[in-house]
C-alpha cells in the first residue's frame, strides 16, 4: 500500500535569509523555515511584513529547487503544480489586508532577479478562508503555467521560472502582532504520464494511503495539510497516476468521494490551475493481477484529461460517477459502466473499452472498431465513430450519431433509440425480425414486400402449411398469399417492427376454373 | 378462346382477339394463373369476386367479377376490327371510372352479356367443376 510522492523541492528548513531576493521593507528573520511539525518550532518566521507596512506587500523569494536554487523551469513545455501548505502565525489574528488589496499573494519569479520580474496572484485576504483565523495550514496550489495572475511586475519570462514567494500586505486588524507565515515542504508535481515527479498509487492501495502519506499519523511524520479527508470524502489537489507502469497495483477506492479543486473560484483564489494541472492516469503493468476499481464519485473542478487509455492484461473498472473533468480516454483494459458528465465539450473516448451500460452526459467517441457491439449505453450528446465499419447498438439510447471516419458506418439497431442521424454516410439497419404465417394451404405462393412497394423482402413459390422468414429488416410489410384454388389474399402494412406470427385462413375460390 | 393478356407494369388486361370470352375462365381464372407466374404477385390485385356458393339442387349463387379499375386496371380491346362477346357478370369496382379502352386504329365492338339470375345451374363439362378442382388442390397437402 502506497501513495508515492516525489521528493519535495524545498523543505524550508534553511534560514529564511537564504533566499533569491525579497520584496518590501522586510526582515526575513534568522530562523530556519517552518517545516512540519509546525507546533514544535512555531517561532520559525521566514516571511514577516514590516509592522507598519499597510498596503505595501512584502515577501521572500525562494528558488524552485531550494532556498537559493537557481534552477529554471519552462512553464510553456509542461504544466507543473507547485503545492505546499503554509500557516499564519498568531492564528487568532491574521493581520492581513483583504483580497481586493492583495492581502495574501503568490509570486512566481523568473530569471536571475525573480524579485524584480514576476507575476502576481491575489490568493486571499482576511475576508477569505485563506487568511481566516484559526484555520490551520492552508493550501497553496499553483500551476506555473497558469495565466490568471492579477499583475505582472517587470519582465516575467514563463520559459525561465526560477523562484516563488508568498507575499503579504499587513493590516492592523487587532493588536500589533507581526504577520508571519510558516511554510511546509513544497512539491513541484509534473503532470504527464510516467514523469518523475508525478504522485502514484502502487500496491494494495486506496485513498487513505494518500491521506497517510501527507497527513501522517502524528506530528513526527506529517508533511503537509493539502490533502484532506472528511468522512469518506477526499480533497485531492494534485495530479496522480494509478500505477507507475512497473510496480504491482491493486487499487480500490471503496466508493469514496474525491474532489479536485476548481481554478480561482470565489474563496478558493489560492488554486490557480490550467486544465492540464489535475490530470489523472492509469498506468498498470501488463499483468492480469493488477486492477483498479473506481466505484466512487469524482468531481473535478477543472477540465483536466483522464488518460485511462490502457490496453493490457490488467483491468480497470469504472463504475462510479465522474463529473467535470476533461476528455476521458479509456482503453481495452477498462470496463466503464459508470456515469460520466464531463466538462462542457469534453468527451469520453473509447479505444476498445467495454462500455456496456455506460451513461454519458455529453459526447462519446468510438475511436476503434476492435469493439463493435454496445448494449444499454446512454449518450445525451453525440456518439461519433471514427473508424468505418459495422456496429451494433442493443437497447441503447443515443441522442445523435456522427461519422468522422471518412468511410461508411452501418449501425445495426437492436432495440435502440437513436434520435438523430447526422451522418455523413451512416446507415441504420434494424435487426432482422421473424415473420411466420401459419395455416397456409400447401403449395401456396407467398410474397412479402416492403409495405407500399414492390420490393420483395421474402417469399416462397410453393409453401408448406407454415411459412417462416427470419430476415425481415423493415418495420412494415405487405404480404401476398396466392393459390389459384383459393381466393387471393393480400395483407397490407403488417407490423414487423418485432417478430410477427399471423394465422392464415384461405377461402376456397368457387369461381376459379382451370379449363 | 384465348385468355386475356395481363401487363402488370401498365395495368392492362388485353383481350387478345375478337370473338367470345368467358369472364370466369378467360379473365378471372387467367389472371389467377398469371399471378402465380414469375414475380407477378407484386402487381395490384386485378379482380375480386363474389358468388359461386352452392345453394343445393345443383344450383349456386351466380358469380360476380369486379375488375379493380380503382387500382388502375383497364381492359383493352384487341388490335382487330370486329365483335367481341364477353359472357359473365363483369363490373368495374369503381363505377365512376371507365373500365374498357379501345386500341387506337381498330374498331372492336364489345358486347357484355350479364345474367339477371340470382342462381345458376352447375353445368357438368369435361372439365373439373369448382368443387372438384378444390378437392384436387388438397391432394398435394396430403402427400
Amino acid at each position: 500500500m502506497a501513495f508515492n510522492l516525489p521528493t519535495p523541492q524545498n523543505l524550508h528548513t534553511a534560514d529564511a535569509t537564504s533566499n533569491r531576493g525579497f520584496v518590501g521593507n522586510l526582515n526575513p528573520g534568522i530562523k530556519v523555515g517552518g517545516n512540519l511539525p509546525i507546533s514544535t518550532d512555531g517561532a520559525e518566521v521566514i516571511n514577516r511584513t514590516a509592522s507598519d507596512a499597510t498596503g505595501n506587500p512584502a515577501g521572500v523569494f525562494f528558488g524552485m529547487d531550494g532556498n537559493t536554487s537557481t534552477n529554471s523551469y519552462d512553464s510553456t513545455q509542461e504544466a507543473r503544480v507547485l503545492l505546499w501548505s503554509l500557516q499564519y502565525n498568531a492564528p487568532n489574528r491574521i493581520q492581513s489586508s483583504n483580497l481586493a488589496n492583495g492581502g495574501s499573494r503568490f509570486w512566481l519569479g523568473s530569471g536571475s532577479s525573480p524579485n524584480q520580474n514576476y507575476k502576481e496572484f491575489f490568493i486571499g485576504g482576511h475576508d477569505t478562508p485563506f487568511c481566516a483565523s484559526q484555520a490551520g495550514p492552508v493550501t497553496m496550489c499553483i500551476d506555473i503555467s497558469d495565466t490568471s495572475n492579477d499583475n505582472t511586475i517587470g519582465a516575467f519570462d514563463p520559459t525561465d521560472i526560477t523562484a516563488y514567494a508568498h507575499g503579504s500586505v499587513r493590516t492592523n486588524i487587532v493588536g500589533t502582532q507581526t504577520l508571519s507565515s510558516f511554510f511546509q515542504r513544497a512539491f513541484l508535481f509534473t503532470t504527464t504520464k510516467g514523469s518523475s515527479n508525478l504522485p502514484t498509487f502502487t500496491g494494495v492501495s486506496n485513498f487513505d494511503d494518500a491521506i497517510l502519506a501527507v497527513q501522517g499519523t502524528s506530528y513526527t511524520n506529517k508533511i503537509g495539510a493539502w490533502l484532506t479527508k472528511s468522512g469518506s470524502s477526499f480533497f485531492v489537489p494534485c495530479p496522480f497516476s494509478f500505477g507507475d507502469g512497473n510496480t504491482a497495483i491493486t487499487f480500490n477506492d471503496n466508493g469514496a468521494s474525491v474532489v479536485s479543486p476548481a481554478s480561482n473560484s470565489q474563496n478558493q483564489e489560492n488554486f490557480r490551475l490550467t486544465n492540464d494541472a489535475m490530470r489523472i492516469y492509469l498506468d498498470m503493468r501488463n499483468n492480469a493481477a493488477d486492477s483498479v476499481v473506481l466505484s466512487g464519485s469524482y468531481a473535478w473542478g477543472t477540465a483536466a484529461d483522464w488518460d485511462f487509455n490502457q490496453s493490457r492484461l490488467s483491468t480497470c473498472l469504472l463504475s462510479g460517477n465522474f463529473t467535470g473533468m476533461g476528455d476521458f480516454k479509456i482503453g481495452s483494459s477498462v470496463t466503464a459502466s459508470g456515469s460520466f458528465n464531463l466538462s462542457t465539450g469534453k468527451r469520453v473516448k473509447c479505444n476498445g473499452a467495454n462500455i456496456n451500460s455506460i451513461t454519458v452526459t455529453g459526447g462519446l467517441n468510438i475511436e476503434t472498431n476492435t469493439v463493435t457491439s454496445f448494449s444499454n449505453i446512454s449518450v445525451t450528446g453525440a456518439m461519433d465513430f471514427d473508424t468505418a465499419g459495422t456496429y451494433t447498438l442493443t437497447n441503447c439510447t443515443v441522442n445523435e450519431i456522427t461519422n468522422s471516419s471518412g468511410g461508411a458506418i452501418i449501425i445495426n439497431n437492436s432495440g435502440s433509440t437513436i434520435t438523430t442521424n447526422t451522418g455523413p454516410n451512416i446507415t441504420i439497419v434494424l435487426p432482422p425480425k421473424t415473420l411466420t404465417l401459419t395455416g397456409l394451404q400447401a403449395n401456396s405462393e407467398v410474397r412479402v414486400y416492403t409495405a407500399g412497394t414492390t420490393t420483395e423482402v421474402a417469399g416462397v413459390e410453393n409453401s408448406g402449411t407454415t411459412f417462416t422468414d427470419a430476415t425481415i429488416v423493415v418495420n412494415s410489410v405487405d404480404i401476398v398469399i396466392h393459390n389459384v384454388f383459393y381466393e387471393y389474399q393480400k395483407i397490407e402494412a403488417a407490423d414487423t417492427s418485432s417478430d410477427l406470427t399471423l394465422p392464415i385462413q384461405q377461402r376456397f375460390d368457387r369461381n376459379y376454373s382451370n379449363v | 378462346m384465348s385468355d386475356a393478356i395481363f401487363d402488370g407494369d401498365s395495368l392492362y388486361i388485353t383481350i387478345p382477339s375478337t370473338g367470345n370470352f368467358g369472364v370466369g375462365k378467360n379473365f378471372y381464372s387467367a389472371w389467377k394463373e398469371w399471378v402465380a407466374l414469375s414475380d407477378n404477385a407484386k402487381y395490384p390485385l386485378a379482380f375480386d369476386t363474389t358468388g359461386g356458393d352452392s345453394v343445393g339442387g345443383g344450383q349456386e349463387i351466380a358469380p360476380y367479377y369486379f375488375c379493380r379499375n380503382d387500382l388502375g386496371w383497364r381492359i383493352k380491346m384487341p388490335s382487330q376490327d370486329g365483335e367481341i362477346t364477353v359472357t359473365g357478370n363483369l363490373f368495374p369496382r369503381d363505377p365512376s371510372s371507365s373500365l374498357f379502352e379501345q386500341t387506337s386504329g381498330f374498331d372492336a365492338f364489345l358486347r357484355l352479356e350479364v345474367s339477371t339470375r340470382a342462381v345458376v345451374v352447375e353445368v357438368e363439362t369435361g372439365a373439373l367443376t369448382a368443387t372438384q378442382a378444390g378437392q384436387l388442390a388438397l391432394i398435394p397437402a396430403l402427400l
